[in-house]
């Protein structure tokens, strides 16, 4: 659901311990998609870099895991699968970066 | 300095054939300390310490290259291979002092520079005594098995700070050992011989030219360890003083099984003997490719017998009274089957005290049956499960967390993953899993008892990773709804036997009701009224149920006469037989000092019951600033509210719309909390729909909306819906949708609206607590499923969701494409207990709470695109202000 097309982040995402888990990757939301900036396009795309290969994924607002209210913004951390099937598509995505339950009572 | 400087110099020279293995020169950092860079001889101590393991990472053939790791990471790694927690200590300290060294703010002493190569000399000290090969690749004359005996007892030596003076291999299968200890002046000696038979022993001290055993040491204790016992005589050298003792019974002389045992037999009831089977499914994962995978365990039993024999780490997950404990105390009272671990220890977390470190309380438990000094319980203790030399059972994990936070789960898994290694034997039970979110842990789990992402983040930055650790798996405990839980059973059984014998003597049959419930709060409260009189009763609930909020689980015997009064107690005596709530309690210590309820469910039954009251809340609250509350308590609370005709609303109140002012229980299952509404507040009854909001913008086309807007609004902000955000093009326009719930507006649209009204956005806490009334409800009608009352994706799919991997995979086969917001007053049955309709489900609702990102506000209650677990009274996410969305409306508040 975000707009902006941040330059990737320099900052180093990583599993604690180094390197990924159980086929894990680590990485910023980037933004849109070109085609997706568009308000007519598919509201759903969004492009994660990993933060370890600099690889740029592509992944639909239904592969972040929740069963509850789906939004992504550009900046966030993410953990992610990917999928040898579908190269260059990121699936599984888990957003780091939730508040703590309290803020929401604030 | 430079004594001490000579004296860590020649304690570094014992750890010479280290230190040509692997080509390291130990001396420069004593060189850097003399001549007066400290902050040096730190980073050489950390260069070494790298070095020593990555040699111990190939060692042990630790998954992944050590190649590029930082300190931190080869630490992470090694971890579970170390047998010593001391050496562990020993790492982090020096990671630590090299962290602080290469920060520029620090200023590095001397002092420092010591302890860095203190520790170090720790490290050393463990590889060079126990005569592991590990760092030297030493290939010692002896069997691998004989070996592997020698380095254990060595182990435990050095654990109770004694350091080896003296080692011999006579032959492939004997090897002596000579280990000192020194405190002030006075020194300590033992002696080990560790032999196949005497007659071996015999033989091999005779070709040690008959200089071994001669010694006059002080303060001696000698063991002559066999492997087996042939009776005998035994050689001239070994008689006298000698303890003769069978390497499999060793560890009889630093721990009394047959008391612990006791002690814990004791401690609780009588196991019943007719326990239905408990069915579990198991995740396990790969060590090599990481894969986890989740299968059928079959019955529970079956599979801790494998542990007990094969070793292992076993996380078993499920919901009160399915059975943990009683598995748990199964096998550790179990005879040990031929080849399975004959040590076994069991700890009741839950007895332990809020502030009270594991550490401590291990020593509390086990210092009566471990013959060793109180400091050496848990250090002993540590080494003998992380050799996997016992069976270590650790009931309650959950229980023990001192504060149900994010920090007070951290810290105790942190103390807890001490004792897990990759030798270790250790079966853990809890109510939540600590694994991170994974397609398998969901299918494990279906996401009920996963932590929060934060959390796992949190220990994986304190290197502590459940899955990392080598043989662990995790067993969830099936709920079988129609079979109950093992404590209901028991329960049902008890009524039932009750409801005949009163039967059978012409009395009321007390029971009769319970005998045929199925819930558990109806049984328990039922076994609570049968033991407790009228007259004590309100006194219990008031008592242990705040007790219980306040994180108490164990009442001494003068606390109970202190609170409740002599009368508790027959014939006036304060002792357990005595109690006359004793069918509701069990033993907390062996001296019968003090009790605990037999089963946690009793207090939290006490617990919700105490809640039901205003005053009882408010008690709670003032009691405690993070009062403990399971989602158990507000199960049963809820249950309870209802039973007894209170369910949700304040007595008196009409539904009206109005929330009274009040302490309402909110948050989601894992995170409950008491939250205080300062002021009663009127809800509108429904969303606002399509034709409210046109009216409004009809009004703002006329006059313009300024007068409404709220003043941090962006400049050029329309309130015009989002057209391309519409679930269909024609919503605003086509009159069939006057009745649909307004959705595609920001949330400064949706303020504006509430200013024009007169009225405000409500804050998410009013927004919950209208839904869920007083009793805590999952949904605004109950906590039961009712796909008839809600619109959400289960009821376009026509069957329960429950989870993402569910809903993704209806999503896949367009099963929602037709999912659209439906008009606000299509459920009738979708009523708050204050009268407030179509909360859950159909649009999230913007509130008026702004995250500590402004730019955020929170949303509530779930949509008709979202499975039915995001559509609890509890369900909340956070969205820009300026976002429109198909899924996101309104509803207004005033104040009264």
């Amino acid at each position: 659901m975000s707009t902006s097309r941040g330059t990737p982040q320099d900052i180093p995402v990583e599993a604690a311990g180094g390197g990924t888990r159980r086929g894990q990757r680590f990485g910023h939301v980037t933004g849109r998609p070109p085609s997706a900036a568009e308000p007519v396009c598919d509201a759903g795309s969004h492009l994660v870099r990993d933060g370890e290969t600099g690889i740029t994924y592509s992944f639909s607002y239904a592969d972040i895991v929740t069963e509850g209210f789906r939004a992504i913004r550009a900046g966030e951390r993410v953990r992610f699968l990917t999928d040898p099937a579908d190269p260059g598509h990121a699936v599984y995505v888990i957003r780091l970066d939730l508040p703590d339950v309290e803020e929401y009572y604030k | 300095m430079d004594t001490r400087l000579l004296q860590l110099k020649a304690e570094l020279d014992d750890h010479a054939r280290i230190a040509r293995y692997l080509g390291l020169d130990f001396e420069r950092p004593i060189r850097s300390i003399g001549d007066g860079y400290p902050e040096n001889a730190i980073a050489l101590v950390g260069k070494i310490t790298e070095r020593l393991l990555k040699q111990l990472w190939l060692h042990h053939s630790v998954p992944g290259s050590p190649a590029g790791k930082t300190l931190r990471d080869l630490i992470s790694g090694c971890r579970p291979y170390i047998r010593s927690h001391r050496v562990l200590e020993a790492l982090q300290d020096i990671q630590r002092l090299r962290n602080r060294s290469a920060h520029d703010g620090y200023q590095i002493s001397d002092e420092d520079g010591l302890i860095a190569v203190r520790r170090l000399l720790d490290v050393l000290a463990w590889y060079t005594s126990t005569g592991s090969g590990a760092l030297s690749r030493h290939a010692p004359r002896l069997s691998r098995a004989v070996a592997a005996k020698a380095e254990f007892l060595a182990g435990l030596y050095v654990t109770l700070d004694f350091r080896l003076a003296r080692r011999s291999e006579l032959s492939q299968h004997a090897v002596y050992q000579l280990f000192v200890r020194e405190r002030g002046l006075r020194r300590e000696h033992v002696e080990l011989l560790l032999s196949r038979d005497a007659g071996e022993a015999a033989r091999a001290l005779a070709a040690a030219g008959g200089k071994l055993l001669q010694t006059g040491l002080p303060r001696l204790t000698r063991f002559l360890v066999l492997e087996e016992d042939r009776g005998g005589e035994l050689p001239a050298g070994l008689r006298g003083d000698c303890q003769v003792v069978t390497y499999d019974r060793f560890m009889d002389a630093f721990v009394d099984l047959d008391r612990h045992l006791a002690d814990v037999a004791a401690l609780y009831p009588p196991l019943d003997p007719a326990c239905m089977p408990v069915l579990g499914d198991l995740l396990t994962v790969d060590e090599q490719s990481a894969e986890m995978e989740v299968s059928s365990a079959g019955d529970a039993r079956e599979l801790l017998g494998q542990v007990a024999a094969g070793g292992g780490n076993l996380l078993v997950v499920g919901r009160p009274g399915s059975g943990k404990t009683t598995l748990l105390k199964q096998l550790v009272a179990a005879p040990a089957a031929a080849g399975a671990r004959r040590y076994r220890f069991f700890f009741d977390l839950s007895l332990k005290d809020r502030q009270e470190s594991l550490a401590d309380f291990v020593t509390r438990s086990l210092a009566p049956c471990m013959p060793v000094e109180a400091s050496y319980v848990f250090p002993v203790f540590c080494y003998f499960t992380r050799t996997g030399s016992v069976l270590c059972a650790l009931d309650g994990f959950d229980e023990a967390v001192p504060e149900m936070t994010p920090a007070g789960l951290l810290a105790l898994f942190t103390e807890v993953a001490q004792v897990l290694s990759a030798e270790s034997a250790v079966v853990m039970t809890s109510r939540v899993s600590f694994l991170e979110d994974s397609p398998q842990a969901r299918r494990l789990l279906d996401g009920t008892s996963l932590m929060s992402e934060k959390l796992v983040q949190q220990l994986h930055a304190q290197g502590v990773d459940p899955l990392r650790v080598p043989r662990f798996s995790v067993l969830r405990l099936r709920d079988d709804a129609a079979a109950g839980s093992l404590l209901a059973e028991q329960l049902r059984r008890q009524s039932a036997s009750a409801h005949a014998a009163a039967t059978a003597a012409g009395r009321d049959a007390a029971g009769g009701e319970a005998a045929g419930a199925c819930n558990l709060a109806d049984l328990l409260w039922w076994h609570i009224t049968q033991v407790a009189e009228p007259a004590l009763l309100p006194r219990v609930v008031e008592y242990f149920g705040l007790a219980f909020l306040r994180g108490v689980r164990v009442f001494t015997l003068v606390e109970l006469v202190n609170e409740l009064g002599i009368g508790v107690f027959g014939g006036r005596r304060a002792d357990p037989g005595s109690f006359r709530l004793r069918d509701l309690f069990r033993l907390a210590d062996v001296a019968g000092a003090a009790v605990a309820l037999r089963h946690v469910a009793y207090q939290e039954l006490l617990a919700a019951e105490f809640l039901r009251s205003p005053q009882g809340r408010d008690t709670a609250l003032a009691a405690a600033p993070h009062p403990r509350l399971t989602e158990e308590v507000r199960e049963f609370l809820c249950r309870r509210s209802r039973v007894t005709g209170t369910a949700g609303q304040a007595p008196g109140m009409a539904r009206d719309c109005v929330v009274p002012a009040g302490i309402y229980l909110v948050g989601p299952g894992h995170h409950l909390m008491l939250r205080r509404v300062g002021r009663p507040v009127r809800l509108d009854r429904f969303p606002i729909t399509v034709g409210q909001y046109k009216r409004f913008l009809h009004a703002a086309g006329r006059r313009g909306s300024a007068q409404w807007d709220h003043p941090d609004m962006p400049a050029g902000h329309a309130h015009q819906p989002r057209q391309d955000r519409l679930p269909v093009p024609s919503y605003y326009e086509d009159p069939a949708y006057e009745r649909h719930p307004a959705v595609a507006v920001s949330w400064w649209s949706a303020y504006a609206f509430a200013r024009s009204a007169g009225k405000r956005l409500p804050t998410s806490l009013e927004w919950e607590a209208a839904a869920r009334g007083f009793d805590g409800r999952l949904f605004p009608w109950g906590d039961e499923v009712d796909l008839s009352v809600v619109n959400c994706a289960d009821s376009w799919c026509d069957h329960p969701l429950i989870t993402y991997a569910a809903w993704r995979e209806e999503r896949g086969r367009g099963r929602l494409a037709k999912a659209v917001p439906g008009p606000v007053d299509a459920h009738p049955g979708n009523t708050s207990p204050f009268g407030v309709r179509e909360l859950s489900g159909n649009v999230w609702e913007w509130t008026s709470t702004v995250l500590r990102d402004p730019d955020e506000a929170v949303v509530c209650g779930g949509s008709f695109d979202n499975p039915y677990r995001a559509v609890q009274a509890s369900s909340k996410g956070a969205y820009r202000r300026r976002g429109a969305s198909n899924v996101v409306g309104f509803r207004c508040a005033e104040d009264l």
